[in-house]
């Protein structure tokens, strides 16, 4: 609070003396009385004359006196123009120079260099002095620096609202000759506000500005100085330690003036800026540049597209990545329908099987790979090829491309020496277990130590039985990659142009080797892919006179398509580029080459600028605490607690009691309103788990109520009959709405057809198809048998309504139920299953799906069935309870509920019956 | 049509006041006065249509009516009673009026809606009494729903004229017939003896409603009011109402007080009704002052 109010100020504290006006408002505010209150009152008459007891008028509640006072206070202090941390004046006279440092590394502090060059132009505007503002990287497409002035502070301001860091580094020379092009008269005071770097030159800029007159050097605190990230150059560590074998290592680089310990957060992002990884550095002064390693599953790997310092916007704390990052093209030749058709037999199709989780494969003619400039081909037992394509293939060799070569019947039959092979070969193959041969296969040998594939651990369980053998030769040793354990070469390579030929002497599928069923296959591809991706795109964006810009970074790390003033990137100098302003860091190349423009790649050594400035600047630091003009936040308090003064008025002069009982209520209603919702999704999952503890007989609600008690009343009685003349003791009977509940907790669903379904919701039929696929029976009961023809054709109401619900489900086909159908004989023996009516056909499945042990997914008829056995019960039968008027019920009633029985007995017990019935007979056959 | 709707609400709020209570039987606390009655078909067989008891003659007793007769059968002097003195008719009349349209909260009554539901709940339980029923001033009575509506609509109409008095002067008031009064009867006390007096010369069977708000009692107010009389257009402002409310009170309750005693001295009834109180107590308290005392009444 101290703090709060030394550091406040008043511009105009002469009317701070209103405030001693208070005690007189005070006082006025007292003793005019508040407004009467008006009240219509029938016994007016008998107030007449009454005196109040008090001799002076009632006052004014003292908290609306209070709050009038607040108000009235506010106000005095708002118009007394209070600045909380007001600026110091502006040293020396004359007029005042910006230099605003707008180079790369600013956009890291922007918002401090903004607000203290606002800060200054607001002071210089106070003091009218005149401002000159010059920058100190050229702006976009432009040569030099900008330089402005003389302005009046409210000219400067919008200018230097305008300025926005850019991407590449600020170019002090030039800013160096802009500022003695300043004629002033007189001294110039010179703030500089910097980025605390010192990119080039940066003491003769100082000197230029201290010849007219004093400088002030304003740096970003410690921790706040630019950071940049960097690409470790060696992306394949080469150590033995395999576990740092696909790490790819980025360096995040700092002036030696850091704080100890600051850390760095690094994003690697995918695709749309998906982050992918993220890793923690602590930088300390001493041991910069710090090292992380991202170690990326590759699927992973290859979606990298940039790594990002994160919450630092600026174009170098972004390191965009490119194809030495990403996934590389990779033609296959070979017929590319094989691959799809015919699994495991032929070479391409173990290749894409390798290669497809690191590299975007092409499978086709090698005239046809080479016209979609894959950073690597693989060649895969071709002997032969047509002259041109030979010709073509050795250009794009010679151009940078990486060319595998597996060996194979073809190659080796082949008339002559094979083209474009890293070695001489001899003519025929080497079988080690063969018929005809002795030797036993072959184990590779480890890598060596200048191999490419240094490091791959090697399984034991590879062998080779058949190769083709190099002609020995003075050069071979040094185009040895691999050997078996017999010295044999297995793999060679060497150079061509500027690309790469390499060959396996043995085959890429399993005819000739183990090789291409380990996991060493995918292994050695994976590192001939990433060498495609170092020495292809290396060296292949150098046939290009320059690269397209495709995408640039903005000053504050955005990528965004290249405006006008993007030249292409001249591609021989590509590799030790630095951005300048025609060529902000960003993707530069063409379809199919990518290549990444970082500013990371080529700055020079970070230094901090203030230990290469001059003697005597004055240093100074951004801070964090500027001025803040409070009058219109006290204005607004004012106003709020006028409002709140009014508003109690109006409510004193209504006669409103204040009471919190209409609150309660609402409360209350509200709280009605939330909780039978959350009691109901409780109950209903509650009432689904008892379900599960027992046997249900269930029916599907419907939207007639009548028919939905019917239906139950139905069930109720046949649970009765179950539990007195079976060993099926029913729990209960269930109401399931398919819509909701989850059905698979009964054996069978009896669904009465309302005339009037609607049809169902997706979710209800998946819920229903769900219950069906997985053993449930559902009795469809359309009440109509009366009307009903039972051909399957009849249109009654039911009969359509039953169609709406089964339109859309996946039935099997139905018959009319046959003679001697599991129904007729479950337990009771039946002719017919009457219900209600006596005449309906009960549709069954044709023939019931394997799994379903006999059972029908589906049982269609018109009989009314609930409606009998809930008949049967009013009527007494089948409920044998003392007290009870007995009067039997009538046949068909009986016969309805054995039916139910029968039912109830095929959904649980499926189709074991129909074996059963001839049991006596094949017992009568055993007897003789 | 609105009108209708009003007296069918009435009527409705009136017998829902009224459905809960024993049927309310207007027997004379004595049988000379003859007040109210409710007996006539429960005599003993053998008594005339006309004759309705014999009674000893006591002082006041007027002697025209002695029976000279029966009185020469026996040592004691009897006076006959007659059916046609004994038949009652009561009239109601309910003050309407700004004033009476006027609650002091929204969960209270309108007084006016109170006085006008008590009145018509005690015209129901007569007319179930087989009373005859009827609207002061029209002269006209009877015992049927259709003068209970009548009786309604009557209210309804003085509700509109806004007399916070009754009319005392040539009033068609059969002698002896009983007058029930509903009415917050807040008008100066002179006006209100006026009325009474006049009113006392015909007929001496009479029930004070008075209805008053309970803001009316305790002046519930505090802080500086204006109060402004209801349709009156008097206007007291009260700096302090809480500090006058003693003063008020004990005006009001003097107010009271004058009216109580001016009906015991004219012999009346009286049943005070606050708005916060239910209907029923009221109207139990009414059925109190004519339950008949335990051993009087006809033998």
């Amino acid at each position: 609070m101290i703090d709060l109010f030394s550091n406040m100020v008043f511009l105009h504290p002469v009317l701070l003396a209103g405030l001693l006006a208070l005690p007189v408002l005070w006082y006025i505010l007292r003793v005019t009385p508040p407004a009467p209150r008006s009240v219509t009152f029938p016994a007016t008459r008998f107030l007449a004359g009454l005196v109040s007891e008090e001799r002076s008028p009632r006052h004014t509640p003292w908290w609306i006196l209070l709050l009038r006072l607040l108000t009235a206070a506010l106000v005095i202090l708002a118009l007394a123009g209070p600045v909380y941390n007001p600026a110091q004046g502006l040293r020396g006279s004359g007029p005042v120079r910006l230099v605003m440092d707008n180079g790369w590394a600013t956009a890291q502090v922007w918002d401090l260099e903004q607000k203290a060059a606002e800060e200054l132009i607001a002071q210089a505007g106070r003091e009218a002095r005149a401002v000159y503002i010059l920058t100190t990287a050229p702006a976009q497409g432009e040569k030099a620096p900008q330089a402005f002035g003389p302005l009046t502070a409210s000219q400067a301001l919008p200018i230097l609202r305008g300025l926005t860091p850019v991407p590449w580094p600020s170019d002090y020379k030039e800013a160096a000759a802009l500022a003695e092009k300043t004629s002033v008269s007189g001294s110039l005071t010179t703030f500089w506000f910097s980025d605390g770097l010192d990119e080039g030159d940066l003491f003769a800029f100082a000197k230029v500005l201290q010849g007219q007159g004093t400088l002030h050097y304003i740096a970003p605190p410690p921790a706040r100085l630019p950071l940049l990230l960097r690409p470790a150059r060696d992306v394949v560590d080469q150590t033995p330690s395999a576990k740092k074998d696909s790490g790819i290592r980025i360096a995040v680089d700092a002036t030696r003036s850091i704080p100890q310990g600051l850390p760095a957060v690094v994003q690697a992002l995918g695709e749309n800026n998906a982050v992918l990884d993220i890793q923690t550095l602590t930088l300390n002064p001493s041991t910069l540049p710090g090292m992380m390693s991202f170690d990326l599953p590759p699927a992973l790997q290859n979606q990298l597209s940039a790594f990002r310092l994160s919450g630092l916007t600026s174009a170098g704390g972004i390191l965009l990545g490119d194809d030495t990052m990403c996934k590389r093209s990779v033609g296959i030749a070979g017929p590319a329908e094989q691959t799809e058709t015919r699994p495991l037999v032929g070479p391409a199709y173990y290749l894409k099987r390798a290669m497809e989780p690191f590299a975007i494969l092409n499978v086709g003619e090698i005239d046809t790979l080479l016209k979609q400039k894959p950073s690597m081909i693989v060649l895969p037992d071709i002997g032969a090829m047509p002259g041109e394509t030979l010709e073509l293939l050795e250009n794009w060799v010679k151009k940078g491309g990486l060319l595998v070569r597996f060996a194979g019947p073809r190659m080796s039959e082949a008339d002559g020496q094979p083209y474009l092979s890293p070695v001489r070969l001899r003519a025929g193959e080497r079988s080690l277990a063969g018929s005809l041969s002795w030797e036993a296969p072959q184990k590779i040998a480890p890598f060596p130590k200048e191999s490419p594939f240094f490091g791959i651990s090697i399984p034991e369980d590879v062998s080779v039985t058949q190769q083709v053998l190099a002609d020995p030769a003075q050069d071979l040793d040094g185009k040895v990659w691999a050997r078996l354990e017999d010295g044999t070469p297995l793999i060679t390579g060497a150079p061509l142009g500027r690309g790469v030929v390499v060959l396996v002497h043995t085959s890429a599928d399993p005819a000739w080797s183990d090789l291409a069923l380990s996991g060493l296959y995918v292994d050695l591809l994976k590192r001939l892919t990433r060498m495609a991706g170092q020495s292809g795109a290396g060296a292949s964006h150098q046939n290009y006179a320059a690269l397209d810009p495709i995408l640039v970074l903005d000053g504050h790390g955005n990528l965004e398509p290249p405006k006008g003033f993007v030249h292409p990137l001249p591609a021989p100098a590509a590799e030790s580029f630095v951005p300048d302003s025609t060529h902000p860091p960003g993707l530069y190349g063409r379809e199919g080459l990518h290549y990444a423009l970082n500013l990371g790649t080529n700055l020079p050594h970070l230094k901090y600028g203030a230990n290469s400035l001059p003697a005597d600047v004055v240093h100074g630091v951004y801070e964090a605490r500027y001025e803040m003009d409070l009058m219109p936040y006290l204005l607004c308090a004012a106003f709020a607690l006028f409002l709140l003064d009014w508003a109690i008025m109006i409510a004193l002069m209504s006669g409103i009691t204040f009471s919190l009982r209409p609150f309660a209520r609402a409360a209350s209603v509200l709280v009605l309103f939330a909780l039978p919702h959350h009691a109901w999704a409780q109950e209903a999952a509650s009432s689904s788990m008892q379900y599960s503890e027992g046997f249900y007989l269930a029916y599907v609600r419907t939207s007639d109520p009548a028919l939905n008690a019917a239906t139950r009343e139905g069930l109720e009685a046949l649970s009765q009959i179950l539990n007195t003349r079976t060993s099926v003791e029913p729990q209960g009977v269930a109401e399931v709405d398919p819509e909701i509940d989850t059905l698979a907790f009964f054996p069978i669903l009896y669904w009465a057809v309302d005339p009037g379904q609607e049809p169902l919701s997706g979710k209800a039929l998946q819920n229903i198809q769900f219950y069906l696929d997985h053993g449930g029976t559902i009795l469809f009961d359309t009440r109509d048998a009366d009307v009903n023809d039972g051909s399957g054709y009849s249109n009654t109401q039911q009969a359509q309504a039953l169609r709406r619900i089964t339109a859309t489900l996946s039935i099997p086909p139905l018959i009319p139920a046959p003679e001697g159908h599991v129904l007729h004989k479950s337990f009771y023996l039946l002719e017919t299953w009457p219900g209600r009516y006596d005449k309906g056909t009960v549709w069954v499945e044709q023939q019931s799906e394997t799994g379903r042990d006999g059972v029908s997914s589906v049982i269609i008829g018109g009989n009314d069935w609930a409606g009998a056995w809930a008949d049967g019960a009013r009527s007494g039968a089948g409920q044998p309870l003392v007290g009870r008027v007995m009067s039997p019920g009538t046949r068909q009633q009986e016969l309805a509920q054995r039916f139910g029985v029968n039912l109830v007995m095929y959904a649980l017990t499926g189709n074991y019956k129909a074996d059963q019935v001839h049991m006596t007979e094949i017992l009568k056959r055993l007897g003789k | 049509m609105r009108a209708l709707t009003d007296i069918l609400q009435l009527r409705q709020g009136a017998e829902h006041a009224a459905q809960d209570l024993p049927a309310l039987s207007m027997q004379a606390r004595r049988a000379a006065q003859a007040v109210l009655h409710g007996f006539h078909a429960q005599r003993k067989p053998g008594m005339g249509e006309e004759f309705w008891q014999f009674r000893e003659y006591r002082p006041g007793d007027r002697p025209q009516d002695i029976d000279w007769r029966q009185s020469a059968k026996t040592r004691d002097v009897y006076i006959r009673q007659k059916e046609w003195h004994t038949t009652q008719s009561c009239f109601f009349w309910c003050a309407g009026g700004a004033g009476m349209d006027w609650a002091s909260a929204r969960r209270l009554m309108k007084k006016g809606d109170a006085a006008r539901i008590l009145a018509l709940a005690l015209a129901i339980l007569m007319q179930a009494n087989e009373e005859r029923v009827g609207l002061l001033g029209t002269g006209e009575t009877g015992r049927s729903g259709q003068m209970l509506d009548k009786i309604g609509q009557g209210f309804l109409d003085y509700a509109k004229d806004g007399r916070a008095l009754p009319p005392s002067m040539h009033l068609h008031l059969p002698r002896h017939s009983s007058l029930v009064l509903a009415g917050d009867f807040l008008s100066p006390l002179i006006d209100i003896q006026d009325v009474f007096t006049n009113l006392s010369t015909r007929t001496d069977n009479v029930l004070i409603l008075q209805v008053l708000d309970p803001a009316e009692i305790d002046l519930p107010y505090a802080g500086r009011v204006a109060f402004f009389g209801a349709g009156t257009g008097e206007k007291e402002i009260v700096e302090d109402a809480a500090s006058v409310r003693m003063a008020y009170n004990t005006r009001i309750e003097a107010h009271i007080g004058e009216i109580q005693a001016l009906c015991s001295k004219l012999g009346w009834s009286y049943v005070l009704h606050q708005t916060d109180r239910p209907l029923e107590a009221s109207l139990l308290d009414v059925r109190g002052l004519f339950e008949p005392e335990k051993g009087s009444g006809p033998r």
